[in-house]
């Protein structure tokens, strides 16, 4: 078909411009639009050159060019190291090499520079794409190094190469596929880094965010990317639980509610009761380059590498950039600090005259009501009777978030409530701060986790009595169906059953969409948790799981080493092997039909020729002869004339199965 | 016992090979050998950089490719070892040529134990290589050139058969040593003439008939006369068959005589002679060598020039380079 279109470029030199474009893509949305925009010329002008269009640029220019380029690189990231600076700079190197690419040798270096900007990549992104985007890489880089490698004089220039070349490359990947499993399953796994990892690792992403500022932002996303999922060892405990802990505010200023870095406190001993069963479960946190770790309020368990503060909040030692497991034992039901301590002054800080009508109308509540359990009711019926909404787009705050929000224009999400609720807790006296993080998650219906979005993100108080320690208040819960404005916010406050069959009453459309969404977070969670979040304990489980509890590092080594060595030899024979040409079908038939003559007594000598051969049998046996004969005729036929149609190969076919020679007594 | 193999793992067998075998020449395990190239060095760092960043980083997607194209390259180790394994190789027949020429060494390589062999890389020492594909259960032909510097009959030289497909991280190679020999004449010395007329010596007898130059008579045909010297005319004139018969072989004998050469050095005494035998065939004359202790006796023709010139090739040259 194609075998005889001459291509206008070697191979080789079209392999690895696909090879160097290949892997530089994924790098784009990282890189500064210049180096992209310079990149691709680069890529072009080598492509014009094969071509023979236009001619390489001189030393001078070349100089001139990564000179440049470097001062830009320079300009972007103010350094060369560090991930992004580092890729910009490793990718510039690679487009530049291009421009003085002569050589075999130039070209191998070529790819390995390609082969180290695949793993850059994964510095910024580990998705089971950049998964199998992964393998077309390394394909590619294998198909351009054969072609490389393939002498150049001889090379034919037809596209059958190509195929050649992908079937050589794609035969040695598959053979290299259990060698790298067995690397991977078994490489010991040395935890934490060997030194500093570069501070600029990961952008910022979504999530919850370093302070509140209830009013500053008048639309709150609707974003389902996950946060983290939940495997619980037991029974999962009920939505109105689900209460998972992340940053806590103390701090407010008028407008922000934040907790200063430098209050940063250890918490050394905390008076912690708890009650009620443990729940011990597994968290897959999604990277999001901050150090909180969510828990179930209240963890009574530490993650490895991880600092509790004395907001009993979950902190990390390293921002979390990757995907994290984690296991916390956590209870539901518990009393912290229940006795007055003179850290509790700062849960009752205020600006100066913030929030005047507010003051007064909790002024005017403690004149009426005497203990601090009546106030909080009180502020809770206060937002279920009067016209408080529930809305993702508020109106925004400028003067006082406070008094506007609870006098003016009353409505708002999670953060408005919880915020105004914290300040006038404070007004009355009582120790007040507000938690953010998420409520809720639902499970996988298709699999055994649970996952937790975005969108669960929440906000809420804890407030301090005396003899009974923290408690949480939600005032947000208390806003009644009615005045929540969203159907999603409706469906998210109903219990799970409800919600099930408020699903189920979706059209079909709807529902399988659901039922993939789904699916797709069940692989991208099996993704996760093997591939992703592969580390030593999950190393271990794994052996333990296949018979090998008690395996050492020197175990492991041993044992990869020998499986290593077993595929190894196993392949040794398979492709070391002595192999015989492929027989052409007419042969094979021909070999039949010797197999069906030698009963007969006949057997045909080396040195003889199948006319020859013939003729003797007929000499001797003249009823066989009209059959060798005409197998004989096709079998030539077939062998030796130029394009022998096919028809003769059923011919040769059906004779050579009729043919039953008896034998003479 | 201890002898053979201390052989077979002799440090010698690695660089020099085992010596001259008699053609063919199987290449096998004991005879091919395989380590890393410089590209194959440097991809090793590279590999042990990628290994090093995903273990700091922790990153399993960096893990899995540094292991996918470690892998990658091992099973490149027995891709490369297989594209020599189970050629067999054996030399043609190599045509004499002078000192300075250019020999063509006809190699054949035989691949019908086995699937294509790709960029495999045949080379004398200190020549170019040459780079051959050869196909599938086919048995290939090439000529390989080296350049001739000495006369004598020679064993052809070890050459190296190498490869690097596919990924050029190694290289496999064997050491082809073939006990194959080949003559290298005398490099022709610079003169265009041959010896002065004294240096011939007239026949005794001569014009007997059988020449081909002067003619000489008729007789009567016998069988196996050739039909060009039938008497055509006379046998359409009804005369029967006649013969014509033509002289001119009574030309003299020139005798080419080391003694008469007035040079003392024996190489450009060699030459002269070389240049002589190749004058007088040339001309077609009818020459002799005369050479210390040494006769050829007078004769013209393809046999004996290559008689004589492998005579010149051969006196008292150093043994060959076994």
């Amino acid at each position: 078909m194609f075998d005889v279109s001459r291509l206008p470029l070697p191979p080789s030199a079209v392999l690895v411009i696909l090879t160097v474009s290949a892997v530089l893509l994924p790098l784009t949305p990282h890189l500064p639009l210049w180096l992209n925009v310079l990149g691709l010329c680069l890529i072009c002008w080598r492509l014009l050159h094969d071509l023979g269009w236009v001619p390489l640029p001189g030393r001078y220019l070349r100089l001139t060019m990564i000179l440049l380029a470097l001062a830009g690189v320079l300009f972007s990231y103010t350094t060369l190291f560090g991930r992004t600076a580092g890729s910009a700079f490793l990718a510039l190197l690679l487009g530049m090499k291009l421009m003085e690419m002569h050589t075999q040798r130039d070209r191998m270096v070529v790819i390995f520079l390609a082969c180290f900007m695949v793993v850059i990549g994964f510095l910024f992104s580990q998705t089971i794409f950049s998964g199998i985007y992964m393998l077309f890489e390394t394909l590619l880089i294998t198909t351009a190094l054969i072609s490389i490698n393939h002498c150049p004089a001889s090379y034919q220039r037809r596209l059958t190469v190509y195929q050649d070349y992908l079937r050589l490359a794609s035969r040695m990947l598959l053979l290299a596929a259990p060698l790298t499993l067995f690397l991977f399953v078994l490489f010991p796994r040395v935890p934490g880094p060997l030194w500093g990892i570069p501070e600029d690792v990961g952008g910022a992403t979504t999530g919850l965010s370093e302070e509140m500022s209830p009013g500053r932002i008048s639309q709150l996303s609707n974003d389902d990317a996950v946060a983290f999922r939940v495997r619980f060892n037991g029974d999962i405990p009920p939505q109105s639980d689900l209460y998972w802990r992340g940053p806590v505010f103390w701090n407010f200023n008028g407008f922000d509610w934040n907790a200063p870095k430098a209050e940063f406190l250890l918490r050394l001993e905390t008076e912690f009761e708890t009650r009620g069963p443990a729940i011990d479960y597994t968290v897959t946190l999604e990277p999001h380059q901050q150090r909180w770790l969510f828990a179930l309020d209240l963890p009574a368990t530490l993650p490895p590498k991880s600092r509790m503060n004395a907001e009993l909040q979950l902190l990390s030692l390293q921002p979390v950039d990757k995907v994290t497991r984690y296991e916390l034992r956590s209870y539901t039901h518990y009393r912290i600090e229940p006795n007055a301590s003179p850290q509790l002054q700062r849960y009752l800080a205020l600006p100066a005259n913030f929030a005047p009508r507010s003051q007064q109308l909790v002024h005017a509540w403690q004149q009426q009501l005497n203990s601090p359990q009546q106030l909080i009711q009180k502020v809770l019926d206060y937002f279920r009777n009067e016209e408080f909404y529930y809305s993702r787009q508020p109106p925004l705050l400028f003067n006082d978030p406070v008094d506007e929000f609870l006098f003016q224009t009353r409505k708002g999400y999670c953060e408005h409530y919880a915020s105004a609720f914290t300040v006038m807790m404070r007004q009355a006296g009582i120790p007040a701060r507000v938690v953010t993080g998420y409520q809720g998650g639902e499970m996988n219906p298709l699999s055994d986790y649970m996952i937790v979005r975005q969108s669960d993100a929440h906000a809420w108080s804890e407030v301090w009595l005396d003899g009974l320690g923290w408690l949480r208040i939600d005032p947000t819960s208390v806003i009644p169906s009615h005045r929540i404005e969203s159907t999603a916010d409706l469906l998210r406050r109903q219990p799970r059953a409800l919600r099930d069959r408020q699903l189920i009453e979706l059209d079909w459309l709807a529902q399988s969409m659901n039922q993939a969404r789904f699916a797709w977070d069940a692989v991208n969670n099996r993704w996760n948790q093997w591939i992703v979040g592969f580390n030593e304990k999950r190393q271990l489980a794994l052996l333990s799981s296949l018979g090998m509890p008690d395996i050492n590092w020197q175990g492991m080594t041993l044992l990869l080493f020998t499986l290593l060595a077993a595929v190894l030899l196993l392949f040794g024979f398979y492709l070391l092997r002595r192999s015989n040409p492929p027989r052409d079908p007419a042969s094979q038939l021909y070999q039949h039909f010797l197999q069906k003559i030698e009963k007969a007594g006949f057997s045909k000598q080396e040195s003889e020729s199948a006319i020859s051969f013939a003729s003797r049998i007929k000499s001797n046996r003249q009823d066989l002869a009209m059959d060798v004969d005409n197998i004989t005729c096709i079998y030539n036929k077939l062998r030796y004339t130029a394009h022998p149609p096919q028809y003769l190969l059923g011919r040769l076919q059906a004779a050579v199965k009729q043919f039953q020679p008896r034998r003479l007594r | 016992m201890f002898q053979q193999l201390s052989q077979r793992f002799g440090w010698r067998r690695f660089f020099v090979g085992e010596g001259p075998q008699t053609p063919p020449y199987h290449l096998d395990r004991r005879n091919v050998y395989i380590l890393p190239t410089k590209q194959g060095l440097i991809f090793a760092i590279l590999l042990m950089l990628m290994l090093i960043g995903a273990i700091n980083y922790n990153n399993n997607l960096a893990y899995l490719m540094t292991f996918l194209l470690a892998s990658l390259s091992v099973v490149g180790i027995l891709q490369t070892y297989r594209n020599l394994l189970r050629i067999s190789l054996s030399a043609g027949h190599i045509a004499p040529r002078f000192v300075g020429e250019t020999l063509n060494i006809p190699l054949r390589i035989d691949n019908r134990g086995g699937p294509a062999r790709l960029a495999v890389e045949l080379q004398f020492p200190g020549e170019d290589s040459t780079v051959v594909n050869i196909e599938a259960y086919q048995q290939h032909y090439i000529e390989l050139e080296s350049v001739t510097t000495q006369r004598g009959r020679h064993l052809l030289d070890r050459f190296t058969i190498a490869t690097r497909f596919p990924l050029g991280l190694f290289r496999a190679w064997a050491n082809v040593h073939l006990q194959h020999s080949y003559l290298v004449y005398p490099r022709p010395a610079a003169i265009s003439q041959l010896p002065a007329d004294s240096f011939y010596r007239l026949k005794v007898r001569g014009d007997q008939g059988v020449g081909a130059d002067d003619f000489a008579g008729l007789r009567q045909y016998h069988s196996g006369d050739s039909l060009r010297h039938i008497h055509w005319k006379a046998a359409a004139r009804q005369q029967g068959l006649l013969t014509k018969q033509f002289g001119g072989d009574r030309s003299e004998e020139l005798w080419l005589d080391w003694d008469r050469i007035p040079v003392v050095d024996l190489e450009q005494r060699l030459s002269i002679l070389t240049r002589w035998v190749l004058l007088a065939e040339r001309d077609g004359k009818t020459y002799g060598l005369r050479l210390p202790n040494l006769v050829i006796e007078p004769g013209r023709g393809g046999a004996h020039r290559h008689h004589c010139l492998s005579t010149l090739a051969e006196y008292e040259a150093k043994p060959a380079n076994v």
